[in-house]
């Protein structure tokens, strides 16, 4: 096995000057590992005139910043970005690499996974440690969120794993800040995919931070959509579904809930026309309250909710929405 | 034009049985199928084939039933099915599956473009086909929306945090498009009884010049230690009530937990 440093690396995302909520969640879970390892927790950030992202990077419990610049870095780039990432890794041989299930780090992770030929478990749910043989034991859902899986990578290092954004809570931790300056060695020959053209067109939403999520399932119908969006305007609540209402396109498919969508960990929880599949389900078990309306009295939803409503969705609610209003106009 | 398809073939995960003693999945008794994200893959292989003309060869990596898959991706449409089946592949994991199957399409080189579907149902992986590109040092384009083959240039319409993005890369390379790509075609039921008189090409391990000690489990990085059942900490209390009346209690609940009465 090749010797490792025992370091527990970070990766960091950013944008405008500014660490994505993903990344302070991950350094969260990379204090755990690190701790329960007893290394070093390192976060990894790449980019160009990014000193401001290195120093937070202490508040949030690093103990080393690597500060990888480049101003072929300014913008992601996935083969820039691996080679970068890959060449500090076989340089200072982590112990632990953790990406967030973000699309940057679904594509990074495999990469830098395969050039430093060790393995790697993507979209983990949770980490834990087995201290004693120095293991991350990486947990995530599979076959459709059916099971629940734990993966280790015994004889091979970095042990490396994307974690989905959503499953910690990001923490303040001073520590002392000791930044690590590197300068990569690259090529703009390397890049291998010409970005002709960017349309951003989502603005990043808050559904990781949201109080309230409302979501809609295949039962809901495109009619109950219309009172979906109604509802979480109300509450000031943000929307989701499942994976039929994606593919229907009743939501945006970044507003997938579940174990290939989006974990969300709101107050309320309203699971509308849903009928339970696990694979849904895994995406609001941090939750707080969660109600749930089927009018299928068997549905599997039931036993992962709070409170059960048997009631036709369109019907429930116009009748809630109803309700509710009735309350707010007269404060 | 010379298209490679991957295809997996996976069992139906809505019908997911787990030997509640155990833990384990009850494989033998799931229906298997193609993983339904490789079916926008082989449509998308298929409609760029129609278009710029050529040929479109599935492959797959699996036990003998994997033929299955194959079959199905024949009745849609792909001109040759390969199979890569071998005693010695069970228990392989992402890394050394993009590693056969990376051998495999340079046993069918020359080609054009890899496409993969951009995750299994089963593993939930979504690895496989970045390693692939890796493993053969060829252009990666992920979470692929619209594709566009144009003289030796791919072009790309991308799904990325926060939008969409156009790539171009110069071919060969490997794409991996997503759910909302295209819907998948239904194969004919012509199309499916011809499917069934067409011959499979098998390659075997050492066709592709690897050992059994590369694959399989012990050429795998990583073991699952532990399969169990998620906990279900939450059980409805239900309230069976006219509509009217329910809302008005769920209305009074949800204003309570977020402080507003």
């Amino acid at each position: 096995m090749e010797r490792a440093c025992g370091e527990c690396w970070v990766f960091v995302e950013h944008k405008d000057g500014r660490i994505k909520q993903a990344s302070l969640e991950l350094m969260a879970k990379g204090r755990e590992v690190a701790d329960g390892l007893s290394r070093e927790l390192a976060a990894v950030v790449l980019g160009w005139n990014i000193g401001n992202v290195a120093v937070e990077l202490a508040r949030h419990g690093a103990d080393k910043v690597y500060l990888v610049e480049h101003p072929l870095l300014e913008r992601y780039q996935v083969d820039l970005y691996c080679k970068a990432v890959s060449d500090l890794a076989s340089e200072v041989k982590p112990d632990v690499i953790l990406f967030s299930s973000t699309r940057v780090g679904c594509e990074l992770a495999p990469k830098v996974a395969k050039r430093l030929r060790t393995g790697m478990t993507a979209d983990c749910l949770d980490l834990r440690v087995d201290a004693s043989r120095g293991l991350v034991k990486q947990v995530k859902a599979s076959f459709g969120g059916n099971v629940m899986v734990e993966v280790v990578t015994p004889f091979h290092r970095p042990q490396i794993a994307t974690v989905k954004p959503g499953v910690a809570t990001p923490v303040v931790k001073e520590r002392r800040e000791v930044v690590v300056r590197v300068t990569p060695k690259l090529d703009e020959r390397e890049v291998k995919v010409r970005v002709v053209e960017k349309l951003e067109t989502q603005k990043e939403d808050n559904l990781e931070l949201a109080e309230v999520v409302v979501a809609g399932g295949r039962g809901a119908g495109e009619e109950g959509f219309r009172l979906i969006r109604r509802l979480a305007e109300i509450l000031g609540g943000e929307i989701g579904g499942t994976r039929p209402a994606a593919d229907e396109g009743w939501i945006p498919r970044e507003r997938q809930i579940g174990q290939s969508g989006r974990i969300v960990s709101p107050k309320i929880y309203i699971s509308l026309g849903a009928s339970g599949a696990l694979q849904h389900v895994v995406g609001f078990r941090r939750a707080g309250l969660v109600i749930a309306v089927n009018k299928d009295p068997k549905a599997p939803i039931f036993d992962h909710a709070d409170v059960g409503v048997v009631a036709d969705v369109k019907e429930f609610l116009e009748a809630l929405i109803q309700e509710l209003e009735k309350y707010l106009n007269a404060r | 034009m010379h298209v490679i398809v991957c295809v997996k073939q996976v069992p139906s995960v809505e019908e997911v049985k787990v030997d509640a003693e155990t833990g384990r999945i009850l494989r033998e008794e799931l229906p298997l199928m193609v993983n339904p994200n490789d079916r926008n893959a082989i449509e998308a292989a298929l409609r760029l084939r129609d278009e710029v003309g050529g040929t479109v060869t599935a492959v797959s990596m699996g036990p003998p039933q994997a033929e299955e898959a194959l079959r199905e991706a024949m009745a849609m449409g792909v001109n040759r099915a390969v199979l890569i089946s071998d005693p010695a592949l069970a228990g392989s994991d992402a890394f050394v599956t993009s590693k056969v199957l990376a051998k495999a399409a340079l046993k069918l080189a020359p080609f054009d473009l890899i496409v993969c579907g951009s995750r299994s149902a089963d593993g939930e992986t979504g690895i496989v086909g970045v390693q692939i590109a890796e493993e053969l040092n060829l252009p990666q384009i992920t979470w692929v929306l619209e594709l566009k083959v144009e003289g030796e240039v791919v072009r790309a319409k991308r799904s990325i945090d926060g939008g969409y993005e156009i790539v171009e890369a110069c071919l060969p390379a490997v794409v991996t498009v997503t759910r909302d790509a295209n819907k998948p075609r239904y194969p004919t039921m012509r199309s499916i009884v011809e499917a069934c008189r067409r011959p499979i090409e098998r390659l075997s391990l050492k066709d592709l010049g690897l050992s059994p000690e590369e694959v399989g489990f012990k050429g795998s990085p990583t073991r699952i230690e532990r399969v169990f059942q998620a906990e279900r900490k939450r059980r409805a209390t239900i309230i069976s009530k006219p509509v009217e009346e329910a809302a008005r209690e769920v209305a009074l609940m949800i204003l309570r937990e977020l402080g507003k009465v």
